[in-house]
């Protein structure tokens, strides 16, 4: 069993502090990587990237990949990528997990020009990777852990 | 056992010592930022700051204008931490 140890982060925010931990992801078509700080979110189905981390892809992005999400505070489009999430765990091992697609939300320059705050979204670690491990939330405690198997 | 895609990854990334490093660095910058929270929204309260080795290398209210800060200033935008500070009381669902 491997241990990889999140954290508590407000993202910047007074927000309630929310479950995160870092992890690369890797676009091999782009030969991109970059280190994420991603929420761990169990009410998003997939991983995806939002805020200024997809805001930064988008002149990369490839509209047929475009499908639509629907989230509780509306809906949005989505490009898709395969990309290699690369974790740590507590050993300062590595631990890759493929995806055949994560999101990565679209903005468009008016998007942002209307509403400043979309570059602030946490980009959200989802079930597609959740799923597959142990997910330990403690808050109280500040303990934030995900074993894999 | 290291898959091609991983190799591919971490050549893209400097090597694993590189990876690694980068892992502590921006651990040590979030740390940063949860520590000096009260302070940071005080003097940057609706600004996007740029944390390098824990320290408050940029700010700005646009954030085209940070990431044209860093790069006058030779920062490399991926080693950097980035964070918006409001103090906003809001309601998040995500």
């Amino acid at each position: 069993m491997k241990t990889i140890t999140g954290f508590l982060s407000r993202f910047g925010s007074r927000m309630i502090p929310a479950p995160a931990v870092q992890v690369y992801y890797y676009i091999e078509r782009l030969n991109i990587i970059r280190l994420v700080t991603f929420m761990i979110d169990t009410g998003a189905s997939g991983t995806c990237l939002h805020g200024f981390r997809a805001w930064e892809l988008q002149r990369h992005m490839r509209p047929s990949t475009l499908d639509p999400a629907r989230g509780v505070g509306g809906s949005s489009l989505y490009y898709g990528e395969r990309v290699l999430l690369i974790f740590t765990d507590d050993n300062n091992q590595l631990l890759s997990r493929s995806l055949n697609r994560m999101d990565i939300q679209k903005i468009l320059p008016s998007d942002v020009a209307q509403d400043r705050d979309i570059l602030r979204l946490p980009s959200l670690l989802g079930r597609d990777i959740l799923n597959r491990w142990e997910f330990r939330y403690n808050a109280s405690q500040g303990n934030i852990t995900l074993l894999v198997p | 056992m290291t898959t091609k895609l991983l190799e591919k990854a971490l050549k893209s990334a400097g090597g694993l010592r590189e990876l690694r490093r980068r892992v502590a660095q921006s651990a040590r910058n979030l740390a940063f930022i949860d520590e000096k929270k009260d302070e940071l929204l005080k003097l940057y309260d609706e600004n996007w700051v740029a944390v390098y080795n824990s320290e408050i290398v940029a700010h700005e209210k646009n954030f085209k204008n940070l990431i044209n800060k860093l790069n006058k200033a030779g920062l490399p935008f991926d080693e950097v931490t980035i964070e918006f500070m409001s103090s906003r009381k809001e309601l998040t669902l995500f």
